[in-house]
Formats: C-alpha cells, structure tokens, sequence
C-alpha cells in the first residue's frame, strides 16, 4: 500500500511538474519590459510561498509536539524545516540570477533579501540545534521551542517590502487592481500546486527517514543491552 | 549574457537544487535501511527468541 | 510567607494517616531509546527506609531522579503523601529531598550561604536555626563559611546531605549517599538522617552492604528495570486521601533570591563581566584606530557601530554560559526541584544578562565618547542602550535555555540568536542615532517602542516556553 502511494505521488509530480513547465515556456506571454527572463518567477515566487508554508508548519508541528510530546509531531516539524530551507535556498538563488539581470548585481542589501536571508539562517540554526543536541527527547523539545520562536521571521519577510523601501516588487498577485495577466496567474498558480506536491513528497520522504532512523536506534540500544547482559 | 542564458541558469540551479536533495534524501533513506536490515538480522542471531 | 511545618505525624487529619508517604504507580522511565525503568510499583509509609540495590545502569538513578520529579514517566505516575507529583503545581517539591551522584552547591558561595538560598527556596521556617543545627549535625559547624569549592569531596557530600534534608522532606531520595564519605561518616549517616528527618520515608541506593545494614528496614533490588521488593510495599490501587497541599514560594522572593545568588556568584569569581570589559575596551581601540580616517565625518555612526558590536558580543558571550553554566555544575537538577515556579528562574536568568549586558554597554559608552569626542553620555542615549540591550537579553535569554544539552554552543549561540535579534539591533541603532541627533528627534520614538514590543513579546514567549524545555 505505501508503495503504491509513493508510486502515485511521483506519478502526480511528473504530471504536474510537466504541465507547469508547459505553461511557464508555452503558455505565459513574454513580459513587455523584461521580455523572457521574467519567466524566473514561475519558480522563485512558488518557492518563497512555500517556503512560508513550510515553516508555519514547523511551527505547528513543534506546538503540537510539546502539548501532545508524540515524535510524529516532531517528525513533521523537522521534515518541514529542511524544505523550508530547500525552498529559501531556491528561492534566494533564482532571486539573486533574476536581480543580477535586472539591477546588474547578484545582490543587494535590500530589506526583501535580507530578511530573506535571516530566516534563511534562522532554520539553519534550527537544524544545526537538532545536529548538536544527541539526546533525542531532549533534541524535541528544544528544537521545538527554537520551531516555534522561528515564525517571527515570516511576517518580518512578508511585511518587508511594505516597511521599508525595498527594490524588490510589492506583492503584485495579492495586492488588488494590480495583479498579473490572466495566463501569467494561470501559471503562477500551476507552478505553485506543482511545487506544493513537491513538497508534501518531500516532506513525507523525510519523515519516513527520520521514523526510520529513530527506529535504528532503538534496535541498537537493545542490541546492546543484549551484548551487555550475554557478558 | 543574454536574457535567456540567465532564464535557463535560473532553471537550471532550481532543477539541480531539487534533483540533488531528492538524491541525497533516497540515500539517506537506503543507508538507514541497510542499517535497520542489518541490525535486525543480528538481533535475531543475537537471542532469537527475544522479546520486550 | 510560608505555612509549611515539617512533616509531623501527631497532626495529621484522620482519614489520611494511612497514606503512604510515596507510592509510585506503573512507572516506566524511558532514556534515550531504551526503557531504563518498567512498570515499577511500590510504596513507602513515613518512617519506612528502603534501600534500592543492583548493579551500575540498572536503573537506580534513573528509579530516584523520577521519583524526584527531574524525569518525566513515559507511562504510570507518582504520589507523595497522596499528592500527584507530576501536577504543574511545584508546591509538591516542598516535600521531597533528593541528593544526586553530585550535589547541587554553588562552589564559589560559602556552606552556610548555599543552605541559605536552599532555605530562602523551599520556605524554611526560622532558617537561621535549622541550618545551625544541619551544620553540625552533618559535622561543617568549622567550615560553615568557607567557600564550597575549597571543600573535600566528603565535606561537600555531607553538605549535599544537609542541604537535601534541610527543609524536612516528608520522602528524602539519596543517590548513593556513601559516596565519598569516610568510614567514620558513613557510620554517623544513619544518626545524621535521625535526627534531621526523624518521620522522613527514605529510599536510598548504594553499593555498600555494611549501608544497607545499619540504614534499610527492606531492600529492592533493581535488575534490568525492574524492581523486586518485598510484597508489603506493592501498592494497592485503591486511591490515598491527599494529606497536605503545600504552596509553591513566592514568584518575587524566589527571582530575588536567584539573582541575589548569581550576582554573588559573579561578585567572587569574576568571570564573566571582567573578560567583557577588556574585550569591549579591546575593541573601542582598534575601531578607533581603523576608523580614524572616516571618524570626523562620520563619528556618531562610527561611535554606534561600535556600541552595537559590544553589546551584541557581551548578550552571546554572556547568553552562552548563563543556563549551561548551571547544568554543567548540575545546580540547575537543584533549582528545578525547589518549589518554585520554573518561570522564576527564567525571569532571574534574564534579569541577570540584562545587567551584564547593560554595564558592558554603558562602559564601552564611556570608551567611546572619549575616545571619538562624540556626546553619548546623556539620559536619552543611556535610555535607548538600557531599552536595548533589555531587548536583546530578552531574545538571548531563550536561546540560552534551549542550548543547555547542546554539543558546540558557542556556534549555536549566536547562530540561533543573531538573526532573531537584528530587529533589536536595528531599532537600537535607529534609537541611538536618533538620540544623537544624526536622524530628527522625532524619528526615534518608533524604535523605542519596537524595542519595548520586541522585549515584552520575547519575554512572555519565553517565560511560556521555559517549563517545556526543562522537562
């Protein structure tokens, strides 16, 4: 059974994934001012969209761990987080490409990007609390906490644009009047469910990695509570 | 370089960046697998008739 | 402030004079990824001594540390005086004693100061006397102010003994209460625990038969997890009368004292704030010299880069050590069984690098408007510095709390807490310039109300979070 859910799922990717890029290249006119290159937002705005998901699931999968203290909980909020991470370095490296055509350099200091990048370095910390903690309840609980405090960065990204003078555009897909063309959004939004796929496959992939290697140390426990008691 | 050069290197790093971590992941996973497969066996051998 | 008196066997209300003094029902402990403790159930009348033997890692310590309250139980629970111990209430711990493998002092604080704060925690009445009598009971009465870190392992064993007892626990927990001791004293233990907790139920573990002989009124032996004991002393499952609901310590007089207790500290060993301050004043000279070039024109800028980059090191620096240190010692194990709120040891902590961090900051305002001729030494600077650097020990205090079982703090420290705090670092700067004129006056009021949201919404997320992170 799991195997053919996996099976479906990667099924569902390819399908998708294929229709998105149909759309981004073939279907989405080229921009007036920018001409083809700002086809890069097709896949730079889905992973910053779902780079926020991933850690507000973080976030809640670290709260519900520390009311309900079950590793399922905390399985999920650790599965998210290094999507998260995946999605801001995507999203960080196809921002940078796109500014250095458009400003001329890879990088600004620009209150979009920085933010960007601290919440990048927040769920890096939070992963290397994970790494550097070795007992595992204990590992739960902190990197909990440390799940929960890293969803200040969120709107602190979100807000960005708005509370500072940014380079980087305002929000043109959720702010009103202004929103994209009718293909252009069409696009976007199949960009956005095909990466959404990607990332609950990802997600459950490394879930399944974290039960299994929590499992493997269980049995090397007892394999060597064994050893100690045929001593 | 042209506006499409810096549309397919966009592209390109995000595929590379996906395909590498789905990799990485898979053999994550396999190694862990090979573990668990191996300790069980030798837990069996260990005391087969163990039970807790 | 406290009503609490020593567990006095004539003044019992009737009905719960048959409850037992500790009953722990079905406990499994698990550590790690193992089981250490499985399905243990026992109880303990006042009075009763019970020793716990078996062999290293059968679980003796693991069985002591969860009756004590400092692990959770997977599955199953435990009663004092029929009490549930795992209640969010702490006033429980008023009741319990417990000495580990090492005891919870404080090195650089004298014996008689260490009962002290244990007293001032736990609500022991008329102090002065009872940690007269424990000091010479446990035989220290000569060495009563001498720092703790000039004592012997025995000396400091029979400290942690008295300290354990001081507050008349109803059920004292002993971990190997010989260790360390001389036969002389190991031979007064029994005396030493008679007079001290005369009604006291007793569970101790030891390796020592000759302890076990002059100490115990039964053994359980400890194998694989489980404990044999003999049958009187398994628990009936019909529920016990709760005998008395002790009161947790005040929240003020608790914060105080732990401040009190970490200034002293600091006061003596002079650890932390001396290296701050040559590291600040360190940094103050070479700034000056690199910047001397672009000092005329642009000094207040200069000046609060400067600022912020000590405050920064003095809040991580600092934050590295304030929680850990107290783990390292395992004097933290001692504050999380006192019957206190856990957000009180949270709220002293914060209080504590709030100083620290303010005073390296202040100074370094001092180095460097003397050195760069720029007027930082005035109410409205020193304001937005005491408002900021309150602001950054706010975000630096949680993440202090969460590195304590970490490998490599001191990467984690500031990798965890910098990139949260660059808000606060943000508004301090815009706060500072602001008071120096560099940006409109008027320009400066939102960041000093950013830094009082920022401080009063990490704060509270913290005093929250803390109880999660200690068990």
């Amino acid at each position: 059974m799991p195997r053919v859910f996996s099976f479906l799922s990667y099924l569902l990717l390819l399908v998708v994934m294929g229709v998105a890029l149909f759309a981004t290249f073939l279907i989405a006119p080229a921009e007036r001012v920018q001409g083809d290159v700002y086809r890069l937002l097709f896949v730079h705005v889905p992973s910053a969209w779902l780079a926020f998901l991933a850690f507000g699931i973080v976030a809640i999968g670290s709260a519900l761990y520390l009311i309900r203290r079950s590793p399922r909980w905390d399985r999920l909020a650790v599965a998210s987080a290094e999507a998260g991470v995946l999605f801001t370095t995507l999203a960080l490296a196809t921002g940078s490409i796109w500014g250095r055509h458009v400003w001329g350099v890879w990088w600004q200091w620009d209150p979009r990007l920085t933010t960007t990048l601290v919440m990048w370095f927040i769920y890096a910390g939070y992963l290397a609390l994970r790494a550097y903690i070795d007992e595992p309840e204990s590992k739960r609980r902190m990197s909990a906490v440390a799940g929960i405090v890293g969803i200040f960065s969120v709107p602190l990204v979100w807000f960005s644009v708005e509370w500072w003078r940014s380079l980087h555009p305002t929000p043109s897909v959720t702010s009103p009047g202004g929103g994209l063309p009718r293909d252009m959004l069409l696009t976007l939004l199949l960009c956005v469910a095909a990466f959404t796929v990607l990332y609950g496959i990802v997600v459950r992939q490394r879930m399944l990695l974290e039960q299994a290697s929590s499992l493997a140390s269980d049995l090397t426990e007892r394999l060597h509570a064994q050893q100690e008691r045929s001593e | 370089m042209t506006e499409m050069h810096f549309l397919f290197f966009g592209f390109g790093v995000v595929w590379l960046g996906v395909f590498s971590y789905l990799f990485y992941l898979s053999g994550r996973i396999r190694s862990v697998r090979d573990e668990l497969d191996s300790l069980s066996s030798q837990l069996d051998a260990a005391e087969p008739s163990d039970k807790s | 402030m406290s009503k609490y008196q020593p567990a006095d066997l004539a003044t019992l209300p009737k009905d719960s004079a048959k409850t037992p003094a500790l009953t722990a029902s079905q406990l499994t402990v698990r550590r790690g990824h193992r089981d250490v403790i499985r399905n243990v159930t026992f109880k303990v009348q006042p009075g009763e001594r019970i020793a716990i033997i078996g062999s290293n890692g059968s679980g003796k310590t693991t069985l002591l540390r969860t009756i004590a309250g400092l692990l959770r139980p997977r599955t199953g629970n435990v009663h004092i005086n029929g009490v549930p111990a795992t209640s969010s209430d702490s006033g429980i711990r008023r009741t319990v004693g417990f000495l580990g493998h090492h005891p919870h002092l404080y090195p650089y604080l004298t014996a008689r100061e260490n009962l002290q704060i244990h007293a001032r925690l736990f609500g022991v009445q008329n102090p002065a006397l009872r940690i007269d009598t424990t000091l010479s009971t446990v035989g220290l009465a000569a060495s009563a102010d001498r720092p703790v870190r000039e004592f012997s392992r025995g000396m400091q064993q029979r400290l942690g003994l008295g300290t354990a007892m001081l507050h008349s626990p109803s059920v004292l927990l002993l971990d190997e209460p010989d260790a360390g001791l001389d036969p002389e004293a190991i031979e007064n233990l029994p005396q030493i625990i008679s007079k001290l907790c005369p009604h006291s139920a007793v569970i101790f573990s030891t390796h020592d038969e000759r302890v076990v002989a002059a100490l115990a009124d039964q053994v359980g032996k400890v194998t694989q997890g489980e404990v044999s004991i003999p049958k009187q002393y398994i628990q009936q499952t019909d529920p016990s009368p709760a005998r008395e609901w002790p009161d947790q310590t005040g929240f003020l007089a608790a914060t105080t004292t732990l401040i009190g207790k970490d200034v002293r500290t600091e006061w003596r060993a002079r650890e932390q704030v001396p290296t701050l301050l040559i590291f600040t004043l360190l940094i103050a000279l070479v700034f000056d010299m690199a910047f001397i070039a672009i000092v005329e024109t642009e000094a207040a800028a200069v000046a609060t880069g400067l600022l912020w980059t000590s405050v920064l090191l003095a809040a991580t620096l600092g934050g590295t050590k304030l929680f850990a240190a107290e783990q390292e010692r395992g004097t933290l194990d001692g504050l999380l069984l006192a019957p206190i709120d856990p957000s009180s040891i949270y709220v002293a902590k914060f209080f504590v690098l709030s100083i620290e961090t303010f005073l390296v900051g202040a100074l370094q305002l001092g180095f460097v408007s003397l050195l760069l001729n720029v007027p930082l030494l005035q109410g409205a600077t020193i304001g937005a510095l005491a408002l900021s650097t309150t602001a950054i020990s706010a975000v630096i205090t949680l993440h202090s709390s969460l590195i304590i079982n970490a490998r490599a703090r001191e990467i984690l420290m500031p990798l965890l807490s910098i990139p949260i705090a660059i808000p606060v670092v943000l508004a301090g700067v815009g706060a500072t310039l602001g008071t120096l004129e560099v940006t409109p006056a008027a320009q400066q009021w939102p960041w000093f109300g950013l830094l009082a949201i920022t401080t009063a919404v990490f704060l509270s997320v913290g005093i929250l979070l803390y109880p999660y992170t200690t068990k």
